[in-house]
């Protein structure tokens, strides 16, 4: 359904999107999910056709929207948009923002079929009984239903949701972001999904691209993403994840960190040399027994808890090991107290390798890293 | 991660900004240039010949290009006097102006006070009233011997009795100050009403004494505000012309502005080259004023906090001071009415003096008004060209506006302001010059009047339609486009009902500013092009001030219909 083919948009000299390549099939919801600032909005915008990106190749439902030697305005674009802003009409009532579309728009209709189908669509967005109040009297979440309702009314072969919840308070936001879902199933709609949170990403998505300063970090299922990012950003980015720099062995099994070795099932063969260990806080068990020579063995280390939080389900656990802090989820029958010695643990299936190339391993020291990361 | 991010999105805004007028350069680039070069050449041609022309008239003796109108200025006995006065006049002035201002502002903001509609009163008298009717109404007041109160109390405390001169520089300084009084007012009351009352409370709780505070905290952060009024102040009254013109000229203390219109009026034959030397001095001189004010506030965005959030300042309880604030607030207003209500009365009598009220009201005056030659054509005209000023003014506005939000043409806006800098009076002989040159003739119609006070006026205009297009969020265009729907629909459907409110607030503006604008025209006209403002100059010098009392209250009248027009429109206005 949408071609994205080596996008490059610089502003000015600064370069907003690099060499960015992926494919979405149709009836999906696609997600462009990275940091603020890491290109995710101006991609949105080039395949809006708002920014002319300066190279690439942009198509939707097989025509070419762009080239470097084709460009389609927005409005001959078959989209719609929904931006964080809403972008709701303030001198028009809720019919009229809706129906404007379809009247002036690309797909417009003889008037008594528009008035059909914007009522019909209010009524499914639940919004019929306004449908002449002014849009300003409508409250956060009701905007941005109607501004879904105006987009869905164009009937857009894609619909492009930039932020859309962003404005909105954590409860609404989890209640609107199971209608959205709902919504695309329903209309069979392909998605384009723009956010810097991890949590609606993963919930929402069937594919994520993460980015970072303009380039795809990594593209996948919420599941790959979360069992197997392809770098420390990602790792970092979704989830929460503990990362110990260390050495391949030559056996392909072991890496040598300053925790001791740890030992994976995952394939290490891309790898070679410097590479990242990696690890969720689920995938850690913790002994309250003092540590004994099991610390010898592979994937086992001492640390200290720092601190410990009651989090109902379970405990959360600050573990210090060396320099290193880290993260460790822990029944709510344990007891721990803070300072206490604890054994920890990580089995081969919990440990991710990662290649220690980017640049993350410069900016932060090692226990800064498990600070930042979340 | 969210609060992570919401800073740095903060940090991003102006890149984000900056954005949007570099995208849409680079999506329509044909329309883009089309855009800017259109309104560049359009505004290039209206604000840039007159100035040519008043710069090359003061360097032409005869075929010959030469210094000596400069010469002969600089070594005239008059000159070190000429100077002296208008920059007393102009300092005056703006003392008297900001401190009003000041005044009035720290009343209605800042403390308790009764009365605080009085300061309001006065703005839209300021507003609604011309200038010259208050100028003409203090005369008929305050003038040495045949004013009313100067009459007054010779009457009835005999010969000898201490009289009032308005014609003065005192009299000059206090009128010029009570008309920028208002404005002054409306442009310190946003930052003394926005100033955080946090900052000062930081301090007192630190332990400063509250009179520092006042001094090192409040004072120190509105000074950027003040020092910017008091400049603006300043410039205008080098400009004006009202007062020197009505009371300088008589009373004998001639200003640059007054004296390049005296010295084109009294001769036999007009000295272009000397008049265009003087605009060309005082021209240099105000972008001296603005340069130097801008080298000064080059570095005011250490005073950004200034314009915070808005907290509701506490306010200072005056006890019984509130009654005095309340008559001093409504002392200033009834200032500003007074001239104008005494012209009304003047022109139901049948003598300027105000003895005989009783036994002599009379409605002559406007049936000698109705016969007066030319009045009603200059009525006519001047509401033509208010028409058309008005209407072209924001049309022009609106299409700068436009182009400087889709494609970024920045540099325009200096080009559409530069005739801020001009005194009307200068503007007025840089349009005669120019016109007298130009093989059309331009000269004796009404449209010379549209094209000089479309210059002079459509930085005004800009004022509303900016920051009204401003307001409106890329956004809301952008979901149309990405709907399919087409740019028409999106200027005639969206933006127009959006800024209409800002479009009718220019308009009206716009129209009541050039139906009574003297300064422009003061060299603009001809017997057959009169407009109202040149027509009550003419009977000022020639007629009576009875009847020219009935033709004041007319112009008022109509100055106050549209300005409350204006009024009713919403809080915008007073635009300067």
């Amino acid at each position: 359904m949408l071609q994205v083919d080596r996008l490059v948009k610089r502003f000015g000299t600064v370069g907003a999107v690099n060499d960015v390549s992926f494919e979405v099939p149709e009836g999906s919801f696609f997600t462009l999910l990275g940091p603020s600032g890491c290109g995710k909005t101006t991609i949105l915008r080039c395949i809006a056709g708002l920014e002319r990106p300066e190279g690439g190749r942009i198509a939707i439902a097989g025509e070419e929207v762009f080239s470097p030697s084709r460009f389609v305005p927005p409005e001959r674009r078959p989209i719609a948009m929904v931006f964080q802003s809403y972008a709701i009409w303030p001198h028009m009532t809720v019919f009229e923002n809706a129906a404007f579309p379809l009247r002036y728009g690309r797909n417009r209709c003889h008037p008594k079929e528009l008035r059909r189908r914007v009522e019909s669509m209010l009524e499914r967005v639940g919004l019929a009984e306004m449908s002449h109040r002014w849009a300003t009297q409508l409250s956060g979440g009701q905007q941005q239903r109607l501004a879904l309702a105006r987009a869905l009314l164009c009937e857009p072969k894609l619909l492009l949701l930039d932020e859309p919840l962003s404005n909105l308070d954590a409860k609404l936001r989890a209640s609107l972001r199971n209608e959205l879902k709902t919504f695309q199933r329903a209309f069979g709609v392909t998605a384009i999904y723009v956010t810097h949170d991890q949590s609606e990403a993963l919930a929402l998505s069937d594919h994520i691209a993460v980015l970072d300063r303009g380039r795809i970090q990594q593209i996948g299922t919420p599941r790959e993403l979360y069992r197997h990012p392809a770098n420390a950003f990602v790792a970092h980015f979704i989830g929460d994840a503990t990362l110990i720099p260390g050495e391949l062995q030559s056996d392909g099994k072991g890496i040598m960190t300053p925790l001791g070795r740890f030992e994976t099932l995952g394939p290490t063969q891309a790898h070679a040399g410097s590479v990242l260990v990696c690890f969720r806080p689920e995938s850690v068990r913790v002994s309250t027994q003092p540590p004994t020579q099991d610390i010898a063995l592979p994937n086992t280390f001492s640390g200290i808890a720092r601190s410990v939080d009651f989090l109902g389900d379970h405990l959360e656990v600050a573990v210090e090991a060396q320099s290193w802090r880290l993260k460790a989820h822990v029944p709510n029958s344990l007891p721990i107290q803070e300072g206490q010695e604890l054994t920890l643990m990580v089995p081969q299936e919990g440990v991710i390798v990662v290649p220690s190339e980017t640049d993350y391993s410069e900016e932060a020291t090692p226990s800064q890293r498990v600070l930042n990361s979340r | 991660m969210i609060e992570k991010d919401e800073a740095t999105l903060r940090a991003e805004q102006p890149v984000a900004q900056s954005r949007w007028t570099l995208v849409l350069s680079q999506g329509v680039p044909w329309a883009a240039w089309g855009w800017r070069a259109g309104l560049y050449l359009l505004f290039a041609l209206l604000v840039l010949p007159p100035m040519a022309f008043v710069v090359w008239t003061s360097l032409k003796q005869g075929q010959a290009f030469s210094l000596a109108a400069y010469r002969d200025i600089f070594q005239s006995s008059e000159w070190p006097k000429l100077w002296q006065n208008t920059l007393v006049f102009a300092l005056g002035s703006t003392a008297v102006a900001a401190g009003l201002g000041l005044l009035m502002a720290w009343l209605v903001e800042r403390t308790d006070s009764l009365g605080r509609s009085g300061a309001y009163a006065a703005v839209f008298a300021g507003v609604a009233i011309p200038g010259m009717i208050r100028v003409i109404g203090w005369i008929l007041l305050l003038a040495p011997k045949t004013g009313v109160v100067n009459l007054a109390l010779s009457h009835w405390l005999g010969p000898g009795a201490p009289s009032v001169n308005v014609e003065s520089m005192g009299g000059m300084i206090l009128v010029e100050g009570l008309f920028w009084a208002p404005m002054a007012f409306l442009l310190l009351s946003g930052p003394i009403r926005h100033l955080d009352q946090g900052l000062e409370e930081a301090a007192i709780t630190a332990g400063a004494a509250r009179w520092r505070v006042h001094l090192l905290i409040t004072w120190r952060l509105l000074a950027p505000s003040i020092l910017s009024v008091m400049v603006l102040t300043f410039i205008r009254a080098i400009q004006g012309f009202e007062v020197p013109l009505f009371l300088g000229v008589p009373g004998n203390v001639p200003v640059i502005a007054s004296s390049i219109y005296i010295g084109l009026q009294e001769a036999f034959v007009p000295d272009y080259a000397t008049a265009s030397a003087y605009g060309v001095l005082m021209l240099a001189f105000l972008f001296l004023v603005l340069g130097l004010y801008a080298y000064v506030t080059r570095h005011a965005s250490r005073y950004q906090t200034v314009v915070g959030k808005g907290f509701r300042y506490q306010p200072t309880s005056l006890g019984r001071g509130r009654w005095i604030g309340g008559a001093v607030l409504w002392a200033i207003a009834v200032v500003q009415l007074l001239p104008a209500l005494y012209m009304i009365l003047a022109s139901f009598l049948k003598t300027a003096s105000i003895a005989q009220v009783g036994d002599s009201l009379t409605w002559a005056n406007y049936q000698a008004l109705l016969q007066f030659p030319g009045i009603v054509q200059s009525l006519v005209n001047s509401l033509i060209i208010g028409l058309l000023t008005a209407t072209a003014a924001v049309l022009l506005a609106l299409a700068v506006s436009w182009a400087m939000r889709w494609y970024g043409v920045h540099g325009l806006s200096s080009l559409v302001n530069l005739p801020l800098v001009f005194p009307g009076v200068v503007m007025s002989l840089a349009m005669l010059v120019m016109a007298l040159r130009l093989p059309i003739s331009l000269y004796g119609t009404i449209w010379i009047f549209v094209v000089a006070y479309l210059a002079t006026f459509t930085p005004y205009a800009l004022r509303y339609t900016q920051p009204a297009l401003l307001q409106i969020h890329p956004e809301l265009e952008e979901v149309a486009r990405t709907g399919g729907v087409g740019q028409g629909v999106i200027l005639t459907r969206l933006l127009l009902p959006l800024l209409r409110r800002a479009l009718m607030g220019a308009w009206i503006f716009i129209f009541l500013i050039s139906i009574r604008e003297l300064a422009v025209a003061s060299l603009l006209y001809t017997a057959h092009t009169q407009v109202i403002a040149t027509q009550l100059l003419d009977m000022w010098v020639n007629g009576n001030l009875n009847v020219l009392s009935a033709f004041g209250t007319v112009i008022t009248a109509l100055g106050v219909g549209v300005g409350l027009l204006m009024w009713r429109l919403g809080g915008r206005g007073v635009q300067v």
